[in-house]
């Protein structure tokens, strides 16, 4: 039996790198089929194919058997696929049925004046037909964030499309949206339409999807019927070979807490987060995107301001109302966004090493900063790091990124610290920068430094930390010795396994 | 050579440009290169250039201020008005407080209501302006203590005041830019303020101070000003914040920020007053000359803009 719709053989490179490499699956009509995946499996890039936004290297898509040409958003649009993405792309000045029927807004005949009353009523059709239960007059910049997710749904039926195309509908959702969800997908199934599903999260998977397709490293591992599979063997599927990270390296935990935290709470972001960090110890934080570690780690080094909780260094207890006060405290933090939050991109590389340090220098020196000074600093920083360029008075765009993010962690290390915020440390960077890394990693926890760190990529957390928390809706969910470190156990924390309502449960 | 080789004309563009039209003038034409008139070119650039110093601050840090030439008016109404009734030092040190006041009114605005610059101070620009008027009942003011004249107008060791004033304020201004903490830290700003916040810096803050500043130098402009024509009234410099912004984009200052040099500003400030007295000198209509200054205007945008594509370039790369 051939499928309704027919990937076959597509590829798909980036500068290079393989993105997908040669995938090919059908997908049955009328069915709800989830595409699995970790960070970087190629899911998403599938679903921009499918969409008309990238172009497939090579490879063909197949929809009844006829040979599809998806050039443009327009051209998948007219194939009969839409696609709904993780940002949503609604106007919120607009009305919800001004959204809904953006490009083929009904117009009055003569003068093309858009005939508002046919929008409405045309509006509430739709969303009656789909059982959404929201006035197409309102403005979508009113809207809750389920329902926009709703409207977007509503926006693609408006075209008429076949296949709806979800990516990670679920992943800005709170549990009793995930269930109005869940019954949307099911109305549409039963409507006859074809929807592919993308998820991180093994039960919204369970409850609604027919077939699982699963994607690993750009390539296609397997296309299973739901009942043939459990959640391990999704997530065995998913990572594939197993790591063993015990062996990896030797660990400077010592038996003093530096740093810890206890009920830090930031309503919306984070809550009820309480962990101890040792000397020496490099604690890795896991979970999927919009987990809150992130929104935690700021709120420790005064970016945001938490609402309530401690925060003790050392046994004594500090207040972190600002950025000051965390660095006076002994606090850095390195930026995942070297680009945008980390680099000063028009001044030199000794400039951009002594931006925080030079605060210190002028207690020493007064208000005259000598460059003799900042050169020193330089130097030594330049040293410990084996940092290359060519000058100190070198813009620093010209420096390659490993060169520019230890840089960025040298500016830190100027201040002597002792706990260590690190979000993805490695993030665009060439393999041996990557080693240099983690080699100081190693030197600044034999020193007795405290590292939070950040690693989308798991096997770098794996290799790297000596613990991990895990994070699910602002909540740790799991704590994770060296010892026990495997993917499959870090994943279902992160998906929150075992601790989720259900749709079917929940559903009254 | 090699020491030679080491100048960049690309950093210092305006003082290649600056050289061979001082050239060219200075050889064909006699009455440009009378002794009074380059005196007098050194003197005009001053009024507006200690403005663009301060500017220069707000274009560094990817800002800029619309309400200086109001401002100017409305701190020399006020202070001829108080030289009339106070001691002088005390008047001066009124007018710069003044300055601070209102560049605080805007940077408030600015840094901790987060309303762009740009309509802040266009609507400031209308405010200010119209507070002159008001003060003064849209008369012109006149104040004429030989003292108070000589600053706008008076020369020490051959040099015009107003010159030497500028030129120790730049001085400043530089090294407070280059090697100061406040200075690196505005400099940061206008590269990304993010990474600032990262690094312990009170953005809010130094935005508004730069305001402040562009208050301060906006001040002492209007102290010149109203010393060398001995009045002041509430019409005056009304084309102010053109030239000035001019002049610091002119000095190869990026409209975006990030980057930017006090030096480069101060020759800027000199050659744009050099051609606008050649063009009298030449009896060029006013009207042309202004269209002649907005086509300036335009070539020193134009010139920003080619630089900001070569450096995504280099980003890139």
């Amino acid at each position: 039996m051939s499928g309704f719709l027919e990937i076959r053989h597509v590829s798909k490179s980036f500068y290079g790198v393989f993105a997908l490499k040669d995938i090919s699956f059908d997908i049955e009509k009328g069915s709800v089929h989830a595409v699995m995946g970790e960070n970087g499996a190629g899911k998403s890039t599938l679903m921009k194919i499918l969409g008309g936004v990238y172009q497939a290297d090579k490879g063909e898509i197949f929809i009844r058997g006829e040979k599809q040409k998806l050039d443009s958003v327009q051209d998948a649009r007219k194939a009969g696929i839409s696609v709904i993405y993780q940002e949503f792309n609604l106007i919120p000045d607009l009305t919800v049925a001004e959204n809904i029927f953006i490009i083929d807004t009904p117009k009055k005949t003569g003068l093309g004046l858009v005939d508002k009353k046919k929008q409405n009523e045309n509006a509430k059709k739709l969303l009656e037909s789909l059982k959404i239960n929201i006035n197409p007059k309102v403005l979508v910049g009113n809207l809750s964030v389920s329902e926009k997710q709703m409207v977007e749904i509503a926006k693609a039926l408006a075209h008429d499309s076949e296949i709806i195309i979800m990516d990670e509908p679920t992943a800005a959702l709170n549990d009793d949206e995930v269930v109005s969800l869940c019954q949307m997908v099911r109305n549409l199934k039963e409507q006859g339409k074809t929807v592919i599903y993308i998820s991180h999260r093994l039960k919204e998977v369970f409850d609604m999807a027919d077939t699982v397709t699963v994607l690993r490293d750009g390539t296609y591992v397997a296309t299973k019927p739901i009942s043939e599979l459990t959640e391990n063997l999704i997530i065995k599927l998913m990572v594939g070979h197993e790591i063993d990270g015990s062996k990896a390296r030797k660990s400077y935990v010592k038996r003093e807490v530096v740093l810890k935290v206890k009920d830090l709470k930031k309503a919306g972001m984070f809550e009820d987060v309480s962990f101890e960090l040792h000397k020496g110890e490099i604690l890795g934080l896991a979970g999927l995107m919009g987990c809150g570690r992130e929104e935690m780690l700021s709120a420790l080094y005064g970016l945001i301001k938490a609402d309530s909780g401690e925060i003790w260094m050392e046994g004594s207890r500090i207040q972190i109302n600002s950025v000051k006060d965390a660095i006076h405290k002994g606090i850095c933090f390195l930026t995942d966004d070297r680009k945008d939050s980390g680099i000063l991109p028009l001044m030199s590389v000794q400039e951009n090493m002594t931006m925080i340090s030079i605060r210190n220098l002028r207690k020493k020196l007064g208000f005259y900063l000598r460059s003799q000074d900042e050169l020193e600093q330089l130097n030594t920083m330049a040293g410990v790091m084996n940092i290359k360029y060519a000058e100190p008075s070198q813009k620093i765009t010209f420096l390659s990124g490993g060169n520019q993010q230890k840089v960025l962690l040298g500016r830190n290390l100027l201040l002597q610290n002792k706990v260590f915020i690190m979000l993805e440390p490695t993030r665009g960077i060439d393999v041996g920068a990557k080693e240099e890394i983690y080699k100081l990693l190693r030197r600044l926890t034999q020193e007795g430094m405290g590292v939070l760190a950040v690693f989308s990529d798991m096997n770098e957390l794996i290799q790297v930390c000596d613990r991990a928390l895990v994070f699910w809706q602002g909540r740790i969910t799991g704590e994770i010795e060296r010892e026990e470190f495997n993917k499959e156990k870090i994943l279902s924390y992160a998906a929150g396994k075992g601790r989720r309502k259900s749709c079917e449960t929940v559903q009254v | 050579m090699s020491e030679i080789k080491k100048i960049s004309w690309n950093k210092h563009m305006i003082l290649l440009l600056l050289l061979i039209f001082w050239t060219v003038m200075v050889t064909t034409n006699p009455a440009f290169r009378n002794a009074d008139n380059l005196m007098n070119i050194l003197r005009e650039s001053a009024f507006t250039g200690i403005t663009a110093i301060g500017m220069t601050y707000c274009i560094i840090m990817g800002d800029f201020d619309l309400s200086v030439g109001s401002m100017l008016a409305l701190m020399a109404v006020v202070g001829v008005k108080l030289l009339n009734i106070c001691n002088m030092w005390l008047a001066f040190l009124l007018i710069l407080i003044l300055g601070v006041i209102c560049g605080s009114l805007n940077g408030f605005i600015i840094a901790y209501l987060k309303i762009s610059a740009f309509i802040v101070t266009l609507g400031t620009f209308y405010i200010f302006r119209a507070v002159a008027y008001i003060i003064t009942d849209g008369k012109t003011v006149v104040y004429s203590d030989k003292f108070f004249m000589f600053l706008g107008n008076g020369t020490i060791m051959k040099m015009p005041v107003p010159f030497l004033v500028f030129v120790i304020l730049a001085v400043l201004a530089s090294i407070v830019l280059r090697h100061s903490v406040y200075g690196r830290s505005v400099m940061g700003m206008g590269n990304s303020v993010k990474a600032c916040e990262i690094s312990g810096i009170n953005t809010k803050f130094i935005k508004m101070s730069v305001f402040m500043l562009a208050g301060a130098f906006t001040a002492m402009s209007a102290i010149l000003s109203a010393s060398r024509q001995a009045s002041a009234g509430p019409g005056m410099a009304a084309n102010f914040h053109f030239d000035a912004i001019t002049m610091v984009v002119l000095g190869g200052t990026s409209l975006s920020g990030g980057a930017g040099s006090i030096f480069n500003t101060v020759i800027a400030a000199v050659f744009y007053t050099s051609m606008s007295n050649c063009m009298n000198l030449y009896h060029v209509d006013t009207q042309w000359q202004r269209i002649f200054m907005g086509l300036v205007l335009l070539c020193a945008f134009a010139m920003d803009f080619i630089k900001q594509i070569g450096r995504d370039v280099g980003i890139k790369n």
